[in-house]
């Protein structure tokens, strides 16, 4: 294209952009798929003849789903369940954080914490939830602890990761210029890690909903875990699946406001190299 | 470093005509069988406003010289004087070039450059005016709010050249700071900190495997032997200043290299 052309020359076909390469033509692509996956599905439910209790067609899901979203019942659980997510993310984030600056600061304070540290990684956090239950209640508190713990340990490793893997040659930089330990810390370490916290930040948002929603299974009235086993009592099949669309896009949502505010803070990491 | 100086009856004073000296100098690493014997014996004094390259093959312990110069890391004995006081840490009358331009990537040009204003706590106004014209004096006008990620290797380097002389230091010491650029770029950048050193009228200590290199830019080369690392031979460079590419082709630069190719391998 940058060359200068003298006579009008037949383009390539192989020139051509393919159609699926185009923006267009992908997002057509990934329709594409989900409405094969429901025919699938629909043709799936009614050949085999199930029962709506085993498997929902796709159409009942839907009348389930708009149902229970005008009465507000849906909406009243997620508002539940999303100040758990939030808020349990908030708690395991900030003292996952702080933990970990404070474990980065030194090398003996690693070697002495690090088997509690994997202890506590490898423990699966969601079989606490039983006995936090009967510590805390039913209402709330436990659900958001249970969030918090499962939010903790991504932010406590990473924030260690991120801390103590600086560059040598700018700490070296930093040696040269007499900084204080507190001016490294803040000018080099901080702005180091933060990319590595925030990866940290966006796995924990995630696990949020999952810690908030087991929290909800193991002992609640409230909340879109407890809806699951309500709707599993009652064999209301259909409210379940309208659950798990509510639960997917609470997920996606979280995922993407995390990444949207990594990509305010990062603007430099986005800029390509120009020329 | 200056401050006790003169209370401290262990630190000798040297007459204050060299601006670096390096007296007795010798470093060993490691401990036991181990142990190796990195300088020996280093003895070189450099006047104040000289350009100095030292010169040497990889490994003979040229980069231990300019960290232990630096204050970065002890002479196992001997000592380095500046200004006749015996180096024991960095300074801010130093500025230091590094083999890598070493920017952070999440600070702008301008915030690299004024990043040791910052540590020091100076005045960031006044230095502001200042940075912008050195980024000028280095043809990087302009680019004082891209990231670093956006400049080609050469113009990194020269942002970390710039960010060394933001505090007007009365010494410049440089790591091999265009061993990773290409051939072009690379002599490019000497006529480039030649400019500018002349301007800074800083004494500069450079460190470079590169023979043309060392005698384009230099007024003293002081050749190091390996293992140990020890001074072989000093060479003036008696041509004149300021230097340009044609220098290069000059008949005296041409058998200067030549001798010192000779002296190196010999």
């Amino acid at each position: 294209m940058t060359t200068a052309v003298i006579t009008p020359v037949e383009i390539d076909p192989a020139d051509r952009p393919v159609w699926y390469t185009t923006r267009l033509g992908q997002i057509s692509l990934t329709i594409t798929i989900f409405v094969v996956i429901i025919v699938i599905w629909d043709l799936y439910v009614r050949l085999l003849g199930l029962s709506s209790l085993v498997l929902p067609s796709p159409y009942q899901v839907w009348l389930s789903l708009v149902e229970n979203t005008l009465s507000g019942r849906l909406i009243d659980h997620m508002w539940v369940t999303l100040s758990e997510v939030l808020l349990g993310f908030l708690l395991g984030s900030v003292v996952g954080v702080a933990l970990g600056t404070l474990t980065a600061q030194s090398p003996l304070m690693r070697t002495i914490l690090g088997p509690y540290i994997l202890a506590s990684q490898a423990m699966p956090k969601l079989a606490l939830a039983p006995i936090i239950v009967i510590w805390l209640g039913f209402g709330i508190a436990p659900k958001v602890v249970i969030t918090a713990l499962i939010c903790f340990f991504p932010l406590l490793e990473n924030t260690i990761i991120g801390l103590t893997s600086t560059n040598p040659h700018q700490v070296e930089l930093f040696q040269v210029l007499t900084a204080s330990r507190w001016q490294s810390f803040i000018k080099l370490r901080v702005p180091n890690a933060l990319p590595v916290i925030f990866a940290g930040l966006r796995v924990a948002i995630t696990l949020a909903v999952v810690g908030a929603v087991v929290g909800e299974y193991v002992g609640a009235n409230r909340g879109l875990g407890a809806l699951v086993i309500a709707a599993q009592g009652s064999f209301d099949t259909p409210l379940m699946f309208s659950i798990f669309v509510y639960l997917t896009v609470i997920g996606i949502v979280l995922y993407k406001l995390m990444e949207l505010l990594e990509q305010t803070a990062f603007s430099w990491r986005h800029i390509k190299r120009g020329d | 470093m200056r401050e006790n100086a003169n209370s401290n009856p262990n630190l000798r004073q040297v007459p204050a005509t060299a601006k670096i000296e390096f007296r007795n100098v010798m470093k060993t690493f490691g401990s036991g069988a181990k142990r190796m014997l990195a300088l020996n014996r280093i003895n070189l004094s450099i006047e104040d406003g000289e350009f100095v390259s030292i010169l040497g093959e990889s490994g003979c312990g040229k980069t231990t010289l300019l960290r232990i110069a630096a204050g970065l890391i002890p002479p196992s004995s001997g000592a380095v004087f500046m200004d006749g006081i015996a180096v024991s840490k960095p300074g801010r009358d130093m500025g230091f070039v590094f083999q890598q331009s070493v920017l952070l990537e999440w600070r702008t040009v301008l915030e690299n450059i004024l990043l040791p204003v910052e540590i020091f706590k100076l005045d960031m106004k006044a230095h502001r005016q200042k940075a912008l014209d050195l980024l000028n004096m280095l043809g990087l006008g302009g680019f004082e709010n891209h990231y670093p990620i956006q400049l080609s290797g050469g113009m990194q380097q020269r942002v970390s050249i710039a960010r060394a002389l933001i505090l007007s230091p009365s010494v410049l010491l440089m790591d091999e700071p265009f061993g990773a650029l290409d051939a072009i770029t690379r002599e490019q950048m000497n006529s480039e900190l030649l400019r500018i050193w002349s301007l800074s009228k800083t004494t500069a200590v450079f460190i470079t495997h590169d023979i043309g290199e060392a005698a384009f830019l230099s007024d003293r080369v002081v050749l190091l032997g390996s293992r140990p690392g020890r001074v072989k031979e000093v060479f003036d460079i008696p041509l004149p200043r300021p230097r340009t590419p044609e220098h290069r082709y000059d008949a005296r630069f041409i058998r200067l290299c030549r001798d010192m190719k000779h002296a190196m391998t010999a």
